[in-house]
């Protein structure tokens, strides 16, 4: 593991799957893609720090723990369901549509993209924790 | 005040019974007795508003799906058992805060189980629907049971505790299984609006499956005859608990159902036959057996199990005379009763001796508790100007004018009936009156006033309601037998004895009482006793329960074979077999004409490696190769969806496969395990076939399933919608987050959790380790 | 075509029931992954196999072209596919976890070594790390 190319094409490789994983989840309402492949996408990313650098240094570039990620998901995904409630529009989960022009960028949101992003995360967490939690107690044992 | 609100303060009193007990430390028992006296008080003034043959109905909705509400009816009958339940609560209250002076802790736990039993109490007899009758009948069982296992160190108690639970709630599934029948059949639960429509009900051809549930009910609730057992075994409560339980209220619920139901049905044979003939041989058995028990309590226990057979055997006596003797008998066995558990758990407490041979000449000793147990007794061998006399003489002309049926059973049961009340009764008075065989009794502590008192009390209203008896007969007892009969009963009661014949035989009644109890010291010594009481025992109840144990041994060695293989074996066994029936309507012909099929080449060949790969996992000598298997089966899965128009599918397939190979392979690395040796193909012929026919089976289920006519609503449903209603291109994300959104956060919540128990699983190991 | 799908289907399930009655507690965890991709398969060619073009409606079309696939299953295996990586995961931690405190991957052996006591509890476990 201690090879300086495998080391520097992990990095390379992990930045390229990230921004991808984030590429399809963006576009995955209209092409192939979405949360549940974005998520194993970036999961798969992590995965290869984990691999070339070990846990530790994974989770430090995740940032949130992935068990917090998950509960994030999960809120996203319950939230993306909540505004229809408020007015009279629909049950929960009945998705909204705000079309719209900022500058010259033509924009077209819906609550959707928060759903899939809730289930990005989930997906994100759940793999990690247990890829984690793994390659922690792998450490440990070695020693 | 509203019939519902009796039962609201008995309940809130029990819940706050506990921290009361607490804070009032000696003063809790008489604190506590406020609440039920104030109950009987209230429950006096109902009677104006209540003349004879009215009854006050209260009705909320509860379940009006199912008819099911909560109601409530004050009548005469239920009036006099609220009266009862109340007023003898108000002195199990104060006995019990004597009782328990020792230990503050049992104490409020008692009160707190006594006030919560008042309220199933008086649920119970003020229900109207049937419903709500059996959950608080039900409440009772359950009290009862904290109650027989209150000293649940010991483990007879606990055994008598968890008896008495299998048999009264054993009989209240049959009794809940009458009800729901009777529901069904009157379309209604009201006891009232049943018992109007009686004669319809009894033409329907579930009339006497009803019949047989209810008495079932009715006999284990009352200790009758195959259910006796239980009631003296149950001695193992408290004394407070077994006065007012096991003797004055509680074991009358059956009696009192048994009468409710006599209302409406009472002039039908398949009715009241089993009454007359379990309640004889009930009265018979326990005659017996009260002879032959040496216990102090295990006397009285015996003579209330006749005493609630007299009153079963009553209800069934068709006519006035039944129901004048049955009310009249109940009110003078729950005064007398009580009164005795009251004194003989004052003996037992400060003599610690249970045993009745060994008792004796404790009239100066415990004085107060002596004349209280006198006046009782007298009461219940029925001498003239007690309220047992009335009572005696009541059930003396119900039984001279028992019909032509059940005459015969009636005399006999009667005079072996009057033979032991007054054996009873008697024998009652050897702690007090007769020398000591063995010498001088021990007395660990003076006489209790708190356990003294109440039945003082009871013992002078039994002689009072004797000497003068109208207002008690004619504001209480008359309106209630009236409101069991259906119409008025005309009774004049004179509290002198009316000499003749009847009064003759209970002359006889009390000589030959007095006989017994002059032979007892020699019945007891018989060598034969032990014997003897082990006959009536609870002999059957052992040998059902014992079979029961038996048989769930057998079953579970039968199904429960601890063997992973076997259970697969079984299980996919019956699916193929299942699988293949539902097929054979499929011909042989959809297999050449799929055969016919245009193949796809690069399909045929990623086939082909999936057929490899499956077969590699299988095989593989090493568990290493076997998990490469699986990879190979998992990517050119991932290779099938996507030559068949599904790109996400296939990713995910993909990601999914990779990830799963790195957390097997660590998990098999971190088991640094020796290759396991498989056994070889042709030494597990039980597997090979098992996964060869299921394999099959679903194989021709998906040839099957390919020729069956496709419906494809849904898909172009989600085709047409997923642009124009959900404004993406994307119909497979679409449908994943917009159409079956729900679907979706259920399942990445599953994910969620499922990843969590890995986690939370794994945390172990490293904080064990570390 | 139909027939090379039935046979794989049948392969797999096979192939999975087969390791599900194996002894090595890993290879049961195998068999239920197999199990599980076979009836992914067996879902997704319950939508029919036929037009091979992603379900994806073309920029300027509104509704989903004749020769786009069927979505449905697809949207099904999807979900079922991560959920199955779940469960797997659960089931091999389980494994690895009963492994590592019975000290066997026989599960055979393992119903016996349960029969002799519970390994959580304290003196148990001293026996089980004497055995390692």
């Amino acid at each position: 593991m201690q090879s300086v190319i495998l080391n520097a094409l992990a990095r390379l490789f992990f930045v390229a799957m990230l921004i991808f994983s984030v590429f399809i989840l963006l576009r995955g309402h209209d092409s192939p893609g979405g949360g549940f492949i974005g998520g194993l996408a970036a999961a798969a990313a992590y995965t290869v720090i984990t691999l070339a650098f070990g846990a530790a240094k994974a989770e430090r570039w995740l940032i949130l723990h992935p068990v917090v990620l998950m509960g994030v998901g999960l809120f996203c995904a319950i939230l993306s369901g909540l505004p229809p409630l408020i007015g009279d529009f629909g049950g929960f989960l009945y998705h909204l549509w705000w079309e719209g022009q900022i500058g010259f960028l033509q924009l077209k949101l819906g609550t959707t993209l928060l759903f899939d992003l809730g289930v990005y995360f989930v997906v994100v967490g759940g793999v990690l924790s247990i890829l984690f939690r793994m390659y922690e107690t792998g450490a440990e044992e070695a020693n | 005040m509203s019939p519902v609100w009796f039962v609201i303060i008995a309940g809130v009193s029990a819940l706050i019974a506990a921290p009361v007990t607490r804070a009032a430390g000696r003063f809790a028992g008489p604190l506590l007795a406020l609440v039920p006296a104030f109950l009987f008080v209230s429950l006096l003034m109902q009677l104006p508003d209540l003349p004879v043959g009215t009854a006050i109905l209260q009705s909320i909705e509860w379940v009006p799906a199912y008819g099911v509400s909560l109601g409530f009816r004050l009548d005469g009958f239920s009036l006099l058992f609220s009266l009862l339940i109340t007023g003898i609560g108000t002195l199990v209250v104060i006995y019990a805060g004597s009782y328990f002076s020792d230990d503050a802790k049992d104490r409020g736990r008692f009160l707190g189980f006594i006030l919560l039993f008042m309220t199933a109490m008086l649920g119970t007899v003020l229900a109207d629907d049937l419903i709500m009758l059996f959950i608080f009948w039900e409440m009772t069982s359950l009290v009862s049971f904290f109650l027989i296992g209150f000293k649940h160190e010991d483990a007879k108690a606990r055994k008598a505790a968890l008896q008495s639970l299998v048999v009264t709630a054993g009989g209240g599934l049959a009794l809940l299984g009458g009800i729901i029948i009777l529901g069904l059949t009157a379309g209604t639960f009201s006891l009232t609006e049943i018992t109007a429509q009686a004669p319809q009900i009894a033409t329907s051809p579930a009339f006497p499956a009803i019949i047989v549930l209810v008495l079932i009910g009715c006999f284990t609730k009352s200790a009758q005859f195959p259910f006796h057992f239980w009631l003296p075994n149950a001695m193992a409560a408290p004394t407070p608990a077994s006065a007012y339980l096991h003797s004055a209220t509680m074991v009358k619920l059956g009696v009192y159902l048994l009468a409710r139901f006599d209302t409406g049905f009472g002039e039908y044979l398949i009715f009241y036959a089993p009454l007359m003939i379990f309640g004889g041989i009930t009265m018979l058995i326990s005659a017996y057996a009260v002879m032959r028990s040496t216990g102090f309590k295990a006397v009285l226990a015996w003579s209330t199990v006749c005493s609630l057979a007299t009153l079963v055997l009553l209800v069934g006596v068709p006519g006035e005379a039944g129901v004048k003797a049955m009310i009249g008998f109940l009110v003078a066995h729950a005064l007398y009763k009580a009164a005795l558990f009251f004194a003989a758990g004052q003996v037992i407490h400060s003599t610690h001796q249970y045993e009745l041979a060994r008792l004796g000449g404790l009239r100066f000793k415990l004085p107060i508790t002596a004349i209280a147990s006198l006046l009782a007794a007298i009461s219940m061998a029925g001498v003239p100007f007690f309220l047992g006399y009335k009572a005696k003489d009541l059930f003396l002309t119900a039984a001279f004018d028992g019909g032509s049926w059940g005459m015969w059973l009636t005399v006999v049961a009667l005079a072996s009936s009057a033979v032991m009340t007054a054996v009873a009764g008697l024998a009652a008075l050897k702690p007090f009156f007769l020398k000591p065989p063995y010498g001088e009794v021990k007395l660990y502590h003076n006489e209790y006033y708190g356990m003294a008192l109440p039945p003082l009390a009871l013992g002078l209203l039994g002689l009072a309601i004797g000497v003068m008896p109208a207002p008690a007969w004619n504001s209480v007892l008359i309106p209630a037998m009236s409101a069991l009969y259906g119409s008025t009963i005309a009774l004049e009661v004179h509290a002198a004895p009316s000499l003749g014949l009847k009064f003759l035989i209970t002359l006889a009644l009390l000589a030959s009482g007095a006989a017994l109890v002059w032979f007892w010291n020699r019945l007891y010594r018989d060598p034969d006793n032990v014997k003897a009481n082990v006959v009536f025992a609870d002999l059957g109840y052992g040998a059902v329960m014992g079979w029961l144990d038996r048989a769930g041994q057998v079953t579970a060695r039968l199904l429960q074979m601890l063997s992973l293989r076997t259970y697969i074996a079984v299980t996919l066994g019956v699916s193929t077999l299942a699988l293949l029936l539902a097929l054979t309507g499929f011909s042989a012909d959809m297999i050449s004409a799929a055969a016919a099929e245009p193949v796809r080449p690069y399909m045929a060949v990623v086939l082909v490696l999936t057929l490899i790969g499956a077969a590699v996992a299988a095989f593989a000598r090493s568990v290493l190769i076997s998990i490469l298997g699986v990879g190979i089966v998992g990517y050119t899965m991932a290779v099938v969806f996507l030559l068949n128009g599904a790109p996400d599918v296939a990713f995910t397939q993909f990601t999914v496969e990779t990830l799963s190979i790195v957390i097997l392979l660590a998990v098999l690395l971190r088991l640094s395990l020796k290759p396991a040796p498989q056994q070889s193909l042709l030494k597990r012929p039980l597997a090979l076939a098992v996964s060869a026919g299921f394999g099959i089976a679903v194989g021709l289920g998906v040839l099957a399933m390919s020729v069956l006519p496709f419906d494809r609503r849904l898909s172009d449903f989600f085709g047409e919608a997923s642009y124009l209603e959900a404004q993406g291109h994307n119909v497979v994300n679409v449908i994943l987050v917009d159409f079956r959104a729900l679907d979706t956060l259920g399942e990445i919540a599953v994910v969620a959790f499922a990843t969590l128990c890995v986690w939370a699983l794994l945390r172990r190991r490293v904080k064990k380790e570390g | 075509m139909t027939l090379l799908y039935a046979l794989s289907v049948a392969a797999i399930m096979a192939a999975g029931v087969y390791l599900m009655m194996d002894r090595n507690i890993i290879r049961i965890v195998l068999g239920t992954a197999l199990i599980a991709t076979g009836v992914n398969l067996v879902i997704f060619l319950a939508g029919r196999l036929g037009p091979t073009a992603p379900a994806i409606i073309e920029t300027g079309a509104y509704t989903l072209g004749e020769d786009a696939a069927n979505p449905l299953p697809q949207a099904l295996v999807l979900t079922a596919i991560v959920i199955g990586f779940a469960l797997l995961a659960l089931a091999a931690i389980v494994a690895y976890e009963a492994t590592r405190a019975l000290g066997t991957v026989n599960a055979d052996e393992m119903i016996a070594a349960r029969e002799e006591g519970n390994p959580f509890e304290p003196a148990s476990r001293e026996g089980s790390s004497a055995r390692k």
